[in-house]
């Protein structure tokens, strides 16, 4: 299922690797006019199903803007009520450059590729 | 003085006049008249037991007419109280007049049975009576009074009823005909029975032949004058099941109470005449339930065509109504909203098991409703059901994959609505896994097209578990509906187009006019420091700030911004930001102080004000004397330029404010002191400046904007140095306009 987005934003929920953990590639700009229907995109899916599990791969993001940051942001404690996580891997440099300076790495977990996030779920089990 | 005293008596006798009137409307009155009528016979009938000698016809024709009249009395006094016209309608969304026959039918049941209990009351009582059944005793003669009586207004009640039941339909002059032309044989038979016991006719073969023909008289002008039961067609099934039971339990009671009438001696002997009425009456109630019941009986299958009439008639009331509301109700301005109500409208409306709507979306300006894009809409059904449905079977092989077209394939061929009714689309077998939870099988279902001058937009499909379904009328009042339906969802995109577009332009102004207004207009002066300061709003307004106030100590503060988002609502969120910095620089020793107050002011407010998924991003430099304390919450780091060129970014930690409460921001944020040599730069920006990008989609990064800031060196005036700075950074970007709003500040010491 893909959710079609103007311009150059696509969320992709892939293969999930293992049962219950949803893999959901980024790719494009994900600045004001494409954050709304992000948002859209992801509430549904937390939304869905109780204890989301989230992984969202960055590798193909080439820009991330505020609003896309409050997004995330702004889901991460409702997924977390629900005894879910969301997890971002493969983050550009640049991008982690943005995500360290408004201190995500403190709230999200910031893994290098999909394996290790996998492992850092089942390690919460 | 004579004349005068007349006139009074006038007014006195008018007064009682008006007031008999008035009191015979009276239910109050009409039982009190009853009474006393009732009393009246009573007494002539104790009188005439006592003087032996009173006897014979006149006193009976006297009797008579007195009864009629506590009849008549007795009706008035009773009828406010016999089947209420309030206690018969409004049951909450049901029809009224397909109630009233069931609750008034009961009525009569138990009206009936208390009358067939009633004609057990002579064994109440000890009478004694003669070989003519004549009293003995004055105690007979009151006990039989008071029964008939009783009877009497039994009678009255059930008359009234009748009447009343007929009322409830027509109320016209041709009813009230029919209903003298009923009494007709009634009272016929009355006055016949009455002559023969007064021995003015001979019982004889022929007046019992009269007899009997007057009965079935009754009943034929009862068959006759109510044949047509004009409440009939309008009953459901459910309701019909009922006046079934009813109408048979009265029709058997008002028999039942008839044969217990029929020799009853006490009730003849009291009063012959309505004695021979009220029988044959009885007789006439039990042909009309009769009737009743087996009008019922036969158009008991003509109900299901009736409920649909009824159904179509409904939903399509439905339709229109849904028509005027949406076109101007603000479902217009939410397509994903409106589209959901037409799908879960047309699945009602149908009386369908499921529906789904699928929306081929224009793009459309400023929406979240982007390019290309289709909407779903799904009522009952899962989402995995309805596409497999759409897009993975073939129509005509139903349940097994695609062979030839699938039905969005034939819709887009036809652009006609398709009708399916038999075999299955889904069945138990289909989902192997079982892992989707829904209908385990669809046999019957409709598609439309949603049509815009000829342009396929969309479909709507409704489903139903059985087979055969639906019919070509629904197909007719679905297609009526895609019409309606592709009617409100063209309005709404044009509407959408148009007002976002004014929103739009409107938002811009109102952004633009508050940010302006909410940039200090003159650069404060800090000992030892130059400042200058710039912001350019993006095309769309961002949310960039920067203010200057003191702390607590009176030393300078300068306060840089970023809110998240744009348009009105960052404007406004920037407001509110710079209004609590402000508030709480003056109060506070540190701006670590400041940032965590306001990111607990703001945490708090987040929730409320509906910015939920807003944050700010702030900076901001302190200065006393030489020192200058600096702190950042999220914002991009702060750059500094030697004199010689040199350059560094200084980052220390924190989190962006209204992300995080007060435990982890506090715990994170730092405030750090720097050093500043004498003829070095510092800068302070939004990420407005480092993020614009060149026509190659390049952003200008953190090292070219240092150098851009090292070779702007050369101006000695603060303001030139700004400008060159800001014009170099123009110059990088060139023709492609900023998207972000881009803010720096330089601080240079003296």
């Amino acid at each position: 299922m893909q959710l079609p987005i103007p311009s150059q934003f696509t969320a992709t929920e892939a293969e999930a690797p293992t049962a219950g953990i949803t893999l959901i590639e980024l790719s494009g700009q994900l600045d004001a006019h494409t954050a709304p229907d992000f948002e859209r995109f992801l509430e549904e899916r937390v939304r869905n199903e109780k204890k989301a599990k989230l992984i969202l791969d960055f590798s193909a993001l080439g820009y991330i803007s505020s609003a896309g940051l409050g997004v995330l942001m702004g889901l991460i404690e409702e997924v977390r009520a629900q005894s879910g996580d969301m997890k971002l891997i493969k983050v550009p440099e640049k991008i982690y450059h943005v995500l360290d300076l408004l201190g995500f790495p403190i709230v999200f977990e910031v893994l290098p590729n999909l394996d290790d996030a996998l492992v850092s779920f089942s390690k919460v089990k | 003085m004579a004349r005068k005293e007349l006139t009074i008596w006038r007014v006195i006798w008018r007064r009682f006049l008006a007031f008999v009137r008035a009191a015979g409307t009276r239910a109050a009155f009409n039982a009190l008249f009853g009474f006393l009528t009732f009393a009246l016979v009573l007494v002539i009938d104790l009188v005439a037991n006592s003087l032996k000698t009173l006897q014979g016809s006149t006193l009976e024709v006297v009797r008579t007419l007195l009864l009629i009249l506590g009849l008549f009395f007795s009706s008035r006094a009773i009828t406010p109280f016999i089947i209420r016209y309030r206690d018969l309608s409004r049951s909450v969304g049901k029809p009224e007049s397909s109630l009233i026959p069931v609750k008034v039918l009961r009525w009569f049941v138990v009206s009936l049975a208390i009358g067939c209990l009633l004609s057990f009351l002579p064994y109440l009582f000890t009478l004694s009576l003669g070989p003519n059944n004549e009293p003995k005793n004055p105690n007979t003669v009151t006990s039989i009074d008071i029964m008939g009586a009783i009877w009497l207004v039994g009678f009255a009640v059930l008359f009234v009823g009748f009447v009343r039941f007929l009322f409830l339909w027509q109320r016209t002059a041709e009813l009230r005909r029919r209903i003298m032309i009923w009494l007709v044989p009634i009272a016929l038979f009355g006055i016949m029975q009455y002559l023969l016991k007064m021995h003015v006719f001979v019982e004889n073969t022929i007046t019992l032949i009269t007899l009997y023909s007057l009965r079935s008289l009754v009943i034929f002008t009862t068959l006759f004058l109510w044949f047509r039961i004009p409440w009939m067609p309008h009953v459901s099934r459910t309701e019909k099941n009922r006046i079934l039971t009813y109408s048979a339990l009265s029709a058997i009671l008002s028999l039942t109470a008839f044969i217990l009438y029929l020799n009853m001696a006490t009730l003849e002997r009291y009063a012959v005449i309505l004695h021979a009425m009220l029988t044959i009456s009885l007789l006439g109630l039990t042909s009309y339930f009769g009737l009743i019941f087996f009008n019922a009986l036969f158009t008991l299958s003509s109900t299901e065509l009736v409920e649909r009439r009824a159904a179509e008639v409904q939903s399509l009331t439905k339709l229109t109504r849904f028509s005027s509301d949406v076109l101007t109700s603000e479902l217009l301005l939410d397509i994903p909203k409106l589209a959901d109500q037409i799908t879960s409208l047309a699945r009602e409306a149908t009386k369908s098991d499921c529906a789904w709507l699928e929306l081929h979306m224009k793009p459309t300006f400023g929406t979240e409703i982007s390019n290309g894009s289709i909407y779903h809409s799904y009522d009952s059904i899962p989402a995995a059901i309805a596409e497999r449905i759409t897009n993975e079977i073939s129509p005509f092989m139903r349940a097994r994959d695609k062979i030839e077209g699938t039905l969005a394939e034939e819709l887009e061929k036809t652009r006609r609505p398709v009708l399916l009714t038999t075999g299955s689309f889904i069945d138990s077998n289909w989902d192997e896994n079982g892992s989707v939870d829904g209908p385990t099988q669809l046999s019957s279902l409709i598609a439309v097209p949603l049509l815009h001058k000829d342009e396929l937009r969309g479909a709507l499909y409704i489903a139903k578990e059985r087979e055969y379904g639906f019919d070509n009328e629904d197909v007719m009042v679905l297609t009526a509906f895609s019409d309606i339906a592709s009617l409100a969802l063209d309005t709404a995109r044009l509407l959408t187009d148009s007002i976002e577009k004014q929103k739009f332009d409107g938002e811009l102004r109102a952004a633009r006019a508050m940010q302006k207004s909410l940039l200090p207009s003159r650069v404060p002066d800090i000992p030892g420091f130059e400042v200058s300061a710039i912001s350019i709003p993006a095309y769309e307004v961002g949310g960039d700030y920067y203010d200057f106030s003191k702390l607590w100590d009176g030393s300078p503060l300068i306060v840089i911004g970023d809110v998240s988002g744009k348009g009105i609502s960052a404007s406004i969120f920037m407001a509110e930001t710079k209004g609590i910095v402000q508030a709480l620089a003056p109060m506070m020793m540190s701006i670590r102080e400041v940032f965590i107050g306001t990111n607990d002011a703001i945490m708090q407010n987040l929730g409320l004000q509906g910015f939920r998924r807003s944050f700010v991003t702030l900076a901001a430099l302190s200065f006393k004397g030489n020192a200058i304390k600096y702190a950042r919450a999220g914002h991009t780091p702060l750059l500094i330029v030697s004199p010689t060129g040199q350059y560094d970014y200084v980052q220390p930690k924190g989190m962006g404010i209204g992300f995080v409460g007060k435990k982890i921001f506090d715990d994170v944020l730092e405030e750090k002191e720097i050093l500043v040599e004498s003829g070095e730069t510092i800068i302070i920006f939004s990420d407005g400046i480092t993020e614009i990008r060149n026509a190659q989609e390049d952003e200008l990064g953190y090292i070219r904007f240092a150098e851009i800031a090292r070779a702007a060196l050369e101006e000695t005036d603060i303001q030139k140095m700004t400008d060159r700075i800001l014009r170099d950074v123009l110059m990088y970007a060139g023709a492609a306009s900023f998207t972000d709003d881009a803010t720096f500040v330089v601080i240079r010491r003296l």
